[in-house]
Protein backbone atom coordinates (compact mmCIF):
# COMPACT_ATOMS: atom_id res chain seq x y z
CA UNK A 1 0.00 0.00 0.00
CA UNK A 2 1.07 3.56 -0.39
CA UNK A 3 3.03 4.48 -3.49
CA UNK A 4 2.84 3.03 -6.96
CA UNK A 5 2.82 -0.74 -7.05
CA UNK A 6 5.47 -2.78 -8.78
CA UNK A 7 2.79 -4.74 -10.57
CA UNK A 8 0.86 -2.73 -13.19
CA UNK A 9 -2.80 -3.04 -12.29
CA UNK A 10 -4.22 -0.99 -15.15
CA UNK A 11 -3.09 -1.83 -18.67
CA UNK A 12 -4.53 0.19 -21.59
CA UNK A 13 -7.32 1.46 -19.38
CA UNK A 14 -8.42 -2.06 -18.45
CA UNK A 15 -7.87 -3.89 -15.21
CA UNK A 16 -6.18 -7.27 -14.95
CA UNK A 17 -9.34 -9.22 -15.64
CA UNK A 18 -10.42 -6.93 -18.48
CA UNK A 19 -12.88 -4.84 -16.48
CA UNK A 20 -13.15 -1.08 -16.66
CA UNK A 21 -12.58 1.01 -13.54
CA UNK A 22 -16.29 1.24 -12.79
CA UNK A 23 -17.32 -2.33 -13.54
CA UNK A 24 -18.35 -4.95 -11.03
CA UNK A 25 -17.49 -8.59 -11.38
CA UNK A 26 -20.50 -10.75 -12.34
CA UNK A 27 -22.72 -11.56 -9.35
CA UNK A 28 -25.16 -14.43 -8.93
CA UNK A 29 -27.21 -15.07 -5.81
CA UNK A 30 -29.43 -18.00 -4.96
CA UNK A 31 -31.62 -17.95 -1.85
CA UNK A 32 -32.80 -20.88 0.21
CA UNK A 33 -30.06 -23.37 -0.63
CA UNK A 34 -29.85 -25.08 2.78
CA UNK A 35 -32.78 -27.10 4.08
CA UNK A 36 -31.90 -27.16 7.77
CA UNK A 37 -31.21 -23.43 8.09
CA UNK A 38 -34.01 -20.93 8.58
CA UNK A 39 -32.60 -18.88 5.76
CA UNK A 40 -29.63 -19.23 3.47
CA UNK A 41 -28.01 -17.85 0.37
CA UNK A 42 -25.26 -18.87 -2.00
CA UNK A 43 -23.44 -16.06 -3.75
CA UNK A 44 -20.78 -15.98 -6.40
CA UNK A 45 -19.09 -12.67 -7.00
CA UNK A 46 -16.46 -13.07 -9.67
CA UNK A 47 -14.40 -15.95 -8.34
CA UNK A 48 -15.65 -15.50 -4.79
CA UNK A 49 -17.97 -18.21 -3.56
CA UNK A 50 -19.87 -17.51 -0.37
CA UNK A 51 -22.39 -19.56 1.58
CA UNK A 52 -24.42 -17.70 4.20
CA UNK A 53 -26.82 -19.34 6.65
CA UNK A 54 -29.13 -17.81 9.23
CA UNK A 55 -30.51 -19.71 12.20
CA UNK A 56 -33.12 -18.18 14.39
CA UNK A 57 -34.75 -16.49 16.10
CA UNK A 58 -33.84 -19.22 18.56
CA UNK A 59 -33.04 -19.67 22.22
CA UNK A 60 -29.87 -18.02 23.44
CA UNK A 61 -27.01 -20.19 24.63
CA UNK A 62 -25.15 -19.30 26.84
CA UNK A 63 -28.15 -17.96 28.71
CA UNK A 64 -26.40 -15.00 30.32
CA UNK A 65 -26.13 -13.30 26.93
CA UNK A 66 -29.93 -13.03 26.74
CA UNK A 67 -31.43 -9.62 26.16
CA UNK A 68 -34.90 -9.44 27.69
CA UNK A 69 -35.95 -6.57 25.45
CA UNK A 70 -34.79 -7.78 22.08
CA UNK A 71 -32.98 -10.44 20.15
CA UNK A 72 -29.22 -10.55 19.95
CA UNK A 73 -27.43 -10.80 16.64
CA UNK A 74 -24.36 -12.99 16.36
CA UNK A 75 -22.19 -13.45 13.34
CA UNK A 76 -19.40 -15.81 12.44
CA UNK A 77 -17.38 -15.16 9.32
CA UNK A 78 -14.95 -17.84 8.31
CA UNK A 79 -12.71 -18.49 5.35
CA UNK A 80 -12.44 -22.15 4.51
CA UNK A 81 -8.82 -23.42 4.64
CA UNK A 82 -9.04 -24.24 0.93
CA UNK A 83 -10.48 -20.85 -0.04
CA UNK A 84 -7.20 -19.15 -0.93
CA UNK A 85 -4.24 -20.07 -3.10
CA UNK A 86 -2.24 -21.10 -0.09
CA UNK A 87 -3.87 -23.64 2.19
CA UNK A 88 -4.77 -21.85 5.41
CA UNK A 89 -5.33 -22.95 8.96
CA UNK A 90 -8.82 -23.90 10.04
CA UNK A 91 -10.56 -22.01 12.81
CA UNK A 92 -10.89 -18.39 13.81
CA UNK A 93 -8.03 -15.96 13.51
CA UNK A 94 -7.56 -12.25 14.10
CA UNK A 95 -8.86 -11.28 10.67
CA UNK A 96 -11.98 -13.45 10.75
CA UNK A 97 -12.86 -12.25 14.23
CA UNK A 98 -12.61 -8.66 13.12
CA UNK A 99 -14.82 -9.26 10.10
CA UNK A 100 -17.34 -11.18 12.23
CA UNK A 101 -17.51 -8.20 14.54
CA UNK A 102 -18.00 -5.54 11.87
CA UNK A 103 -20.58 -7.68 10.04
CA UNK A 104 -22.45 -8.24 13.28
CA UNK A 105 -22.49 -4.54 14.02
CA UNK A 106 -23.71 -3.76 10.51
CA UNK A 107 -26.63 -6.16 10.90
CA UNK A 108 -27.44 -5.03 14.41
CA UNK A 109 -28.38 -1.66 12.96
CA UNK A 110 -30.68 -3.25 10.39
CA UNK A 111 -32.48 -6.09 12.21
CA UNK A 112 -35.59 -5.05 14.15
CA UNK A 113 -34.74 -6.69 17.43
CA UNK A 114 -37.85 -5.89 19.46
CA UNK A 115 -40.10 -8.39 17.65
CA UNK A 116 -38.51 -11.50 19.15
CA UNK A 117 -37.16 -10.66 22.62
CA UNK A 118 -34.97 -13.21 24.44
CA UNK A 119 -33.80 -14.82 21.22
CA UNK A 120 -30.62 -15.03 19.19
CA UNK A 121 -30.21 -14.61 15.47
CA UNK A 122 -27.12 -16.44 14.29
CA UNK A 123 -25.50 -15.57 11.00
CA UNK A 124 -22.85 -17.86 9.57
CA UNK A 125 -20.82 -16.68 6.61
CA UNK A 126 -18.48 -19.18 5.02
CA UNK A 127 -16.10 -18.18 2.27
CA UNK A 128 -15.59 -21.22 0.09
CA UNK A 129 -13.40 -19.41 -2.38
CA UNK A 130 -11.91 -16.00 -1.71
CA UNK A 131 -10.63 -13.69 -4.40
CA UNK A 132 -10.80 -10.28 -2.79
CA UNK A 133 -13.63 -8.25 -1.20
CA UNK A 134 -14.96 -11.27 0.65
CA UNK A 135 -16.31 -9.29 3.57
CA UNK A 136 -18.70 -7.33 1.37
CA UNK A 137 -19.59 -10.48 -0.58
CA UNK A 138 -20.30 -12.23 2.71
CA UNK A 139 -22.40 -9.34 3.95
CA UNK A 140 -24.41 -9.22 0.72
CA UNK A 141 -25.08 -12.96 0.96
CA UNK A 142 -25.93 -12.78 4.67
CA UNK A 143 -28.45 -9.99 3.98
CA UNK A 144 -30.27 -12.23 1.49
CA UNK A 145 -30.14 -15.12 3.96
CA UNK A 146 -31.68 -12.92 6.69
CA UNK A 147 -34.51 -11.84 4.40
CA UNK A 148 -34.98 -15.47 3.38
CA UNK A 149 -35.20 -16.51 7.04
CA UNK A 150 -38.10 -14.12 7.61
CA UNK A 151 -36.32 -12.00 10.16
CA UNK A 152 -37.80 -8.48 10.48
CA UNK A 153 -35.33 -5.90 9.24
CA UNK A 154 -35.46 -2.32 8.06
CA UNK A 155 -33.66 -2.85 4.80
CA UNK A 156 -31.57 -5.38 2.90
CA UNK A 157 -28.04 -3.98 3.11
CA UNK A 158 -25.58 -4.40 0.28
CA UNK A 159 -21.82 -4.53 0.39
CA UNK A 160 -19.46 -3.06 -2.17
CA UNK A 161 -15.76 -2.29 -2.12
CA UNK A 162 -13.94 0.60 -3.72
CA UNK A 163 -10.26 1.39 -3.80
CA UNK A 164 -7.36 3.11 -5.43
CA UNK A 165 -5.17 1.32 -7.93
CA UNK A 166 -2.40 2.96 -9.97
CA UNK A 167 -3.64 6.39 -8.74
CA UNK A 168 -7.15 5.76 -10.04
CA UNK A 169 -10.33 5.09 -8.10
CA UNK A 170 -11.95 1.78 -9.00
CA UNK A 171 -14.86 -0.26 -7.74
CA UNK A 172 -14.92 -3.91 -6.62
CA UNK A 173 -11.35 -4.77 -5.68
CA UNK A 174 -10.13 -8.21 -6.58
CA UNK A 175 -7.32 -10.05 -4.86
CA UNK A 176 -4.36 -8.61 -6.83
CA UNK A 177 -5.72 -5.08 -6.52
CA UNK A 178 -6.26 -5.59 -2.82
CA UNK A 179 -2.68 -6.85 -2.38
CA UNK A 180 -0.84 -4.43 -4.66
CA UNK A 181 -3.22 -1.46 -4.83
CA UNK A 182 -2.87 1.79 -2.91
CA UNK A 183 -6.12 1.75 -0.97
CA UNK A 184 -9.05 -0.54 -0.35
CA UNK A 185 -12.34 0.54 1.20
CA UNK A 186 -15.16 -1.94 1.89
CA UNK A 187 -18.57 -0.39 2.45
CA UNK A 188 -22.02 -1.60 3.42
CA UNK A 189 -24.99 0.57 2.53
CA UNK A 190 -28.72 0.50 3.22
CA UNK A 191 -30.07 1.08 -0.28
CA UNK A 192 -33.40 2.71 0.59
CA UNK A 193 -32.01 5.24 3.05
CA UNK A 194 -28.43 5.53 1.88
CA UNK A 195 -27.08 4.90 5.38
CA UNK A 196 -23.53 3.60 5.55
CA UNK A 197 -23.44 0.76 8.07
CA UNK A 198 -19.89 -0.46 7.50
CA UNK A 199 -16.87 1.48 6.36
CA UNK A 200 -13.30 0.42 6.68
CA UNK A 201 -10.26 1.64 4.83
CA UNK A 202 -6.82 0.29 4.31
CA UNK A 203 -4.24 2.52 2.56
CA UNK A 204 -4.26 6.18 1.73
CA UNK A 205 -6.63 8.38 -0.24
CA UNK A 206 -6.98 12.14 -0.43
CA UNK A 207 -10.21 13.79 0.63
CA UNK A 208 -11.32 14.25 -2.99
CA UNK A 209 -10.47 10.66 -3.84
CA UNK A 210 -12.43 9.46 -0.82
CA UNK A 211 -15.52 11.41 -1.90
CA UNK A 212 -15.15 10.13 -5.44
CA UNK A 213 -14.82 6.57 -4.14
CA UNK A 214 -17.90 6.98 -1.97
CA UNK A 215 -19.91 8.29 -4.94
CA UNK A 216 -18.74 5.36 -7.02
CA UNK A 217 -19.83 2.90 -4.32
CA UNK A 218 -23.26 4.52 -4.11
CA UNK A 219 -23.60 4.39 -7.89
CA UNK A 220 -23.17 0.62 -7.81
CA UNK A 221 -25.80 0.03 -5.10
CA UNK A 222 -28.84 -0.48 -7.42
CA UNK A 223 -26.98 -3.05 -9.51
CA UNK A 224 -26.19 -5.25 -6.49
CA UNK A 225 -29.61 -4.72 -4.92
CA UNK A 226 -31.26 -5.90 -8.13
CA UNK A 227 -29.44 -9.24 -7.79
CA UNK A 228 -30.59 -9.62 -4.19
CA UNK A 229 -34.22 -8.91 -5.05
CA UNK A 230 -33.99 -11.27 -8.01
CA UNK A 231 -32.74 -14.06 -5.71
CA UNK A 232 -35.60 -13.53 -3.25
CA UNK A 233 -38.16 -13.43 -6.08
CA UNK A 234 -36.77 -16.61 -7.59
CA UNK A 235 -36.97 -18.35 -4.24
CA UNK A 236 -40.56 -17.25 -3.79
CA UNK A 237 -41.48 -18.44 -7.28
CA UNK A 238 -39.79 -21.78 -6.69
CA UNK A 239 -41.35 -22.39 -3.31
CA UNK A 240 -44.85 -21.29 -4.28
CA UNK A 241 -45.14 -22.98 -7.64
CA UNK A 242 -47.98 -25.47 -7.65
CA UNK A 243 -46.84 -29.06 -7.84
CA UNK A 244 -48.85 -30.04 -10.94
CA UNK A 245 -48.28 -26.94 -13.02
CA UNK A 246 -44.61 -26.68 -12.24
CA UNK A 247 -44.34 -22.93 -12.28
CA UNK A 248 -47.47 -21.64 -10.59
CA UNK A 249 -50.35 -19.99 -12.35
CA UNK A 250 -48.66 -16.61 -12.45
CA UNK A 251 -51.39 -14.84 -10.55
CA UNK A 252 -50.56 -13.45 -7.18
CA UNK A 253 -53.99 -12.22 -6.21
CA UNK A 254 -54.80 -12.51 -2.56
CA UNK A 255 -58.16 -14.07 -2.14
CA UNK A 256 -60.74 -11.75 -0.72
CA UNK A 257 -63.48 -13.94 0.67
CA UNK A 258 -61.09 -16.34 2.36
CA UNK A 259 -59.84 -13.73 4.73
CA UNK A 260 -56.14 -14.52 4.60
CA UNK A 261 -55.46 -13.01 7.94
CA UNK A 262 -58.98 -12.46 9.13
CA UNK A 263 -58.88 -15.39 11.49
CA UNK A 264 -55.47 -14.74 12.87
CA UNK A 265 -55.69 -10.98 12.97
CA UNK A 266 -52.06 -10.99 12.02
CA UNK A 267 -52.64 -8.68 9.10
CA UNK A 268 -52.01 -5.00 9.03
CA UNK A 269 -54.70 -3.72 11.36
CA UNK A 270 -55.88 -0.20 11.08
CA UNK A 271 -55.89 1.50 14.40
CA UNK B 1 -53.94 -7.56 -6.35
CA UNK B 2 -51.05 -8.64 -4.19
CA UNK B 3 -47.45 -7.85 -4.82
CA UNK B 4 -44.27 -9.29 -3.42
CA UNK B 5 -42.55 -6.86 -1.10
CA UNK B 6 -39.13 -7.09 0.48
CA UNK B 7 -37.77 -5.41 3.63
CA UNK B 8 -37.60 -1.65 3.18
CA UNK B 9 -40.42 -1.38 0.63
CA UNK B 10 -42.99 1.34 1.25
CA UNK B 11 -46.40 -0.13 2.06
CA UNK B 12 -48.60 2.77 3.13
CA UNK B 13 -48.38 6.50 3.62
CA UNK B 14 -49.96 6.22 7.07
CA UNK B 15 -48.56 4.60 10.19
CA UNK B 16 -49.93 1.13 10.97
CA UNK B 17 -48.58 -1.16 13.66
CA UNK B 18 -47.82 -4.77 12.85
CA UNK B 19 -44.98 -7.06 13.97
CA UNK B 20 -43.83 -7.46 10.39
CA UNK B 21 -43.76 -3.78 9.41
CA UNK B 22 -42.04 -0.74 10.80
CA UNK B 23 -42.91 2.94 10.88
CA UNK B 24 -40.60 5.73 9.85
CA UNK B 25 -41.60 9.37 9.45
CA UNK B 26 -45.29 8.47 9.58
CA UNK B 27 -45.08 5.89 6.83
CA UNK B 28 -45.28 2.10 7.00
CA UNK B 29 -42.56 -0.06 5.51
CA UNK B 30 -42.28 -3.83 5.14
CA UNK B 31 -39.83 -5.55 7.48
CA UNK B 32 -40.09 -9.01 6.00
CA UNK B 33 -40.60 -10.67 2.62
CA UNK B 34 -44.32 -11.01 2.04
CA UNK B 35 -47.35 -10.41 -0.11
CA UNK B 36 -49.05 -7.05 0.27
CA UNK B 37 -52.60 -6.36 -0.81
CA UNK B 38 -53.03 -2.64 -1.51
CA UNK B 39 -56.84 -2.53 -1.44
CA UNK B 40 -57.35 -4.32 1.82
CA UNK B 41 -54.06 -3.21 3.37
CA UNK B 42 -53.31 -6.79 4.29
CA UNK B 43 -49.76 -7.99 4.64
CA UNK B 44 -48.99 -11.68 4.63
CA UNK B 45 -45.42 -12.72 5.43
CA UNK B 46 -44.11 -15.63 3.40
CA UNK B 47 -42.13 -17.07 6.27
CA UNK B 48 -41.88 -16.00 9.89
CA UNK B 49 -41.36 -17.57 13.28
CA UNK B 50 -44.39 -18.17 15.47
CA UNK B 51 -45.33 -15.23 17.68
CA UNK B 52 -47.58 -16.48 20.48
CA UNK B 53 -50.87 -14.78 21.20
CA UNK B 54 -53.52 -15.58 23.78
CA UNK B 55 -56.03 -18.39 23.18
CA UNK B 56 -54.07 -19.83 20.27
CA UNK B 57 -54.31 -23.59 20.05
CA UNK B 58 -50.86 -25.02 19.55
CA UNK B 59 -49.37 -28.47 19.03
CA UNK B 60 -46.19 -29.32 20.89
CA UNK B 61 -44.00 -32.13 22.14
CA UNK B 62 -43.41 -32.69 25.84
CA UNK B 63 -39.71 -32.09 26.18
CA UNK B 64 -38.91 -32.19 29.87
CA UNK B 65 -40.49 -32.75 33.23
CA UNK B 66 -40.01 -29.94 35.72
CA UNK B 67 -41.03 -29.39 39.33
CA UNK B 68 -43.76 -27.00 38.24
CA UNK B 69 -44.95 -29.11 35.34
CA UNK B 70 -43.76 -29.82 31.84
CA UNK B 71 -41.64 -28.02 29.30
CA UNK B 72 -43.18 -28.17 25.84
CA UNK B 73 -41.34 -27.73 22.56
CA UNK B 74 -43.55 -25.58 20.37
CA UNK B 75 -41.15 -25.25 17.40
CA UNK B 76 -41.00 -21.53 18.01
CA UNK B 77 -38.32 -19.32 19.60
CA UNK B 78 -40.09 -19.68 22.95
CA UNK B 79 -40.83 -22.71 25.06
CA UNK B 80 -44.21 -23.68 26.33
CA UNK B 81 -44.87 -24.49 29.99
CA UNK B 82 -47.61 -26.70 31.32
CA UNK B 83 -48.36 -26.27 35.01
CA UNK B 84 -49.02 -29.60 36.73
CA UNK B 85 -51.33 -27.82 39.20
CA UNK B 86 -53.97 -27.59 36.53
CA UNK B 87 -53.56 -31.14 35.28
CA UNK B 88 -55.54 -34.23 36.09
CA UNK B 89 -53.33 -36.47 33.95
CA UNK B 90 -49.63 -37.02 33.62
CA UNK B 91 -47.55 -37.00 30.47
CA UNK B 92 -44.36 -38.65 29.38
CA UNK B 93 -41.47 -37.03 27.63
CA UNK B 94 -42.13 -37.35 23.90
CA UNK B 95 -45.93 -37.12 24.13
CA UNK B 96 -47.58 -34.89 21.59
CA UNK B 97 -50.21 -32.53 22.91
CA UNK B 98 -52.70 -29.98 21.67
CA UNK B 99 -53.07 -27.13 24.13
CA UNK B 100 -54.24 -23.56 24.42
CA UNK B 101 -52.08 -20.55 25.21
CA UNK B 102 -53.51 -19.27 28.47
CA UNK B 103 -50.90 -16.71 29.47
CA UNK B 104 -47.83 -15.08 28.03
CA UNK B 105 -45.60 -13.65 30.72
CA UNK B 106 -43.57 -10.52 30.19
CA UNK B 107 -40.45 -12.60 29.73
CA UNK B 108 -42.25 -14.55 27.00
CA UNK B 109 -42.90 -17.76 28.91
CA UNK B 110 -45.87 -19.38 27.19
CA UNK B 111 -48.20 -20.95 29.75
CA UNK B 112 -50.42 -23.61 28.27
CA UNK B 113 -53.73 -24.99 29.50
CA UNK B 114 -56.34 -27.58 28.48
CA UNK B 115 -53.83 -30.07 27.12
CA UNK B 116 -55.00 -33.02 25.09
CA UNK B 117 -52.74 -35.93 24.29
CA UNK B 118 -52.62 -36.90 20.64
CA UNK B 119 -51.95 -40.56 20.00
CA UNK B 120 -51.04 -42.04 16.65
CA UNK B 121 -51.29 -40.02 13.48
CA UNK B 122 -48.71 -37.93 11.75
CA UNK B 123 -47.43 -34.41 12.19
CA UNK B 124 -46.35 -32.07 9.42
CA UNK B 125 -44.99 -28.61 9.84
CA UNK B 126 -45.60 -25.60 7.60
CA UNK B 127 -44.89 -21.91 7.98
CA UNK B 128 -47.04 -20.46 10.84
CA UNK B 129 -48.05 -17.58 8.55
CA UNK B 130 -49.85 -20.04 6.27
CA UNK B 131 -51.90 -21.72 8.99
CA UNK B 132 -54.73 -19.22 8.52
CA UNK B 133 -55.08 -20.46 4.97
CA UNK B 134 -55.23 -24.11 6.07
CA UNK B 135 -58.09 -23.25 8.45
CA UNK B 136 -59.90 -20.85 6.11
CA UNK B 137 -62.73 -18.55 7.01
CA UNK B 138 -64.97 -20.22 9.62
CA UNK B 139 -62.87 -23.40 9.18
CA UNK B 140 -64.03 -23.75 5.58
CA UNK B 141 -60.73 -25.11 4.27
CA UNK B 142 -60.32 -27.46 7.24
CA UNK B 143 -63.80 -28.86 6.62
CA UNK B 144 -62.93 -29.50 2.99
CA UNK B 145 -59.80 -31.36 4.06
CA UNK B 146 -61.75 -33.44 6.57
CA UNK B 147 -64.56 -34.17 4.13
CA UNK B 148 -62.21 -35.02 1.30
CA UNK B 149 -59.94 -37.36 3.21
CA UNK B 150 -61.97 -38.57 6.16
CA UNK B 151 -59.00 -37.82 8.42
CA UNK B 152 -58.99 -36.26 11.83
CA UNK B 153 -57.02 -33.03 11.45
CA UNK B 154 -55.96 -30.72 14.25
CA UNK B 155 -54.18 -27.48 13.45
CA UNK B 156 -51.78 -25.70 15.78
CA UNK B 157 -51.21 -22.03 15.15
CA UNK B 158 -47.48 -22.61 15.62
CA UNK B 159 -47.36 -24.33 12.24
CA UNK B 160 -47.79 -27.96 13.28
CA UNK B 161 -50.67 -30.00 11.89
CA UNK B 162 -51.68 -33.40 13.26
CA UNK B 163 -53.37 -35.82 10.87
CA UNK B 164 -54.79 -39.22 11.67
CA UNK B 165 -56.70 -41.51 9.35
CA UNK B 166 -56.57 -43.85 6.42
CA UNK B 167 -56.10 -41.14 3.85
CA UNK B 168 -53.40 -39.16 5.65
CA UNK B 169 -51.05 -39.14 2.65
CA UNK B 170 -53.72 -37.42 0.57
CA UNK B 171 -54.36 -34.89 3.33
CA UNK B 172 -50.65 -34.11 3.60
CA UNK B 173 -50.46 -33.57 -0.15
CA UNK B 174 -53.42 -31.21 0.02
CA UNK B 175 -51.97 -29.24 2.95
CA UNK B 176 -48.65 -28.90 1.18
CA UNK B 177 -50.52 -27.66 -1.87
CA UNK B 178 -52.28 -25.07 0.30
CA UNK B 179 -48.98 -23.96 1.79
CA UNK B 180 -47.37 -23.57 -1.61
CA UNK B 181 -50.27 -21.68 -3.14
CA UNK B 182 -51.30 -19.74 -0.05
CA UNK B 183 -50.98 -16.38 -1.80
CA UNK B 184 -53.19 -17.21 -4.79
CA UNK B 185 -56.92 -16.73 -5.20
CA UNK B 186 -59.55 -19.40 -5.76
CA UNK B 187 -57.62 -21.84 -3.61
CA UNK B 188 -60.74 -23.23 -1.89
CA UNK B 189 -62.24 -24.26 -5.23
CA UNK B 190 -59.00 -25.82 -6.37
CA UNK B 191 -58.63 -27.84 -3.17
CA UNK B 192 -62.26 -28.97 -3.46
CA UNK B 193 -61.53 -30.14 -6.97
CA UNK B 194 -58.25 -31.73 -5.93
CA UNK B 195 -59.90 -33.76 -3.19
CA UNK B 196 -63.16 -34.33 -5.08
CA UNK B 197 -65.30 -32.64 -2.44
CA UNK B 198 -68.84 -31.49 -3.22
CA UNK B 199 -71.03 -29.05 -1.31
CA UNK B 200 -73.22 -31.88 0.02
CA UNK B 201 -70.20 -33.55 1.60
CA UNK B 202 -69.54 -30.40 3.58
CA UNK B 203 -73.01 -30.35 5.15
CA UNK B 204 -72.07 -32.55 8.11
CA UNK B 205 -69.14 -30.34 9.05
CA UNK B 206 -71.19 -27.44 10.30
CA UNK B 207 -70.33 -28.02 13.95
CA UNK B 208 -67.39 -26.02 15.25
CA UNK B 209 -64.14 -27.81 15.96
CA UNK B 210 -64.48 -27.27 19.72
CA UNK B 211 -66.16 -30.67 19.76
CA UNK B 212 -62.70 -32.22 19.93
CA UNK B 213 -62.01 -30.60 23.25
CA UNK B 214 -62.71 -32.00 26.65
Amino acid sequence: MGGNSEVPLIVNGKRLDGRGLEDLRPITIEAGVLNRANGSAYLTWGKNKVLAAVYGPREVFPKHETNLYGSIVRCRYMMAPFSTEEHGRAGPNRRSREISKVTKEAFESVVIKEVYPKTAIDIYVDILEGQGSTRVAGLTAAAVALANAGIPMKDIPIGVSVGKIDNKIAVDMMKEEDNFGQADMPLAINPTTGEVILLQMDGKMTRDEFIHALDLAFAKVPEIREKQIEALREFFKKSSASIEEGNGNGSSVIEEEQGLLGQQEAGVQEQ
Amino acid sequence: MGRLVIPGDLLLDKPIRNPYTYIKEGKTYAAIVGMFDEQQTKFMPIKASYLPSLRDSVIGIIEEEKVIGYGVNLFSPYHGLLSSKMLRTTFNVGDIILAEVSEISEVKDIWLSRPMKLTGGEIIDISPTKISRVIGKHSSMLNILKAGTGCEILVGKNGLIWIKGQNSAKAIDAIEKIAREAHTSGLTDRIMEYLGVTQEMLQRFQTPREQYRF
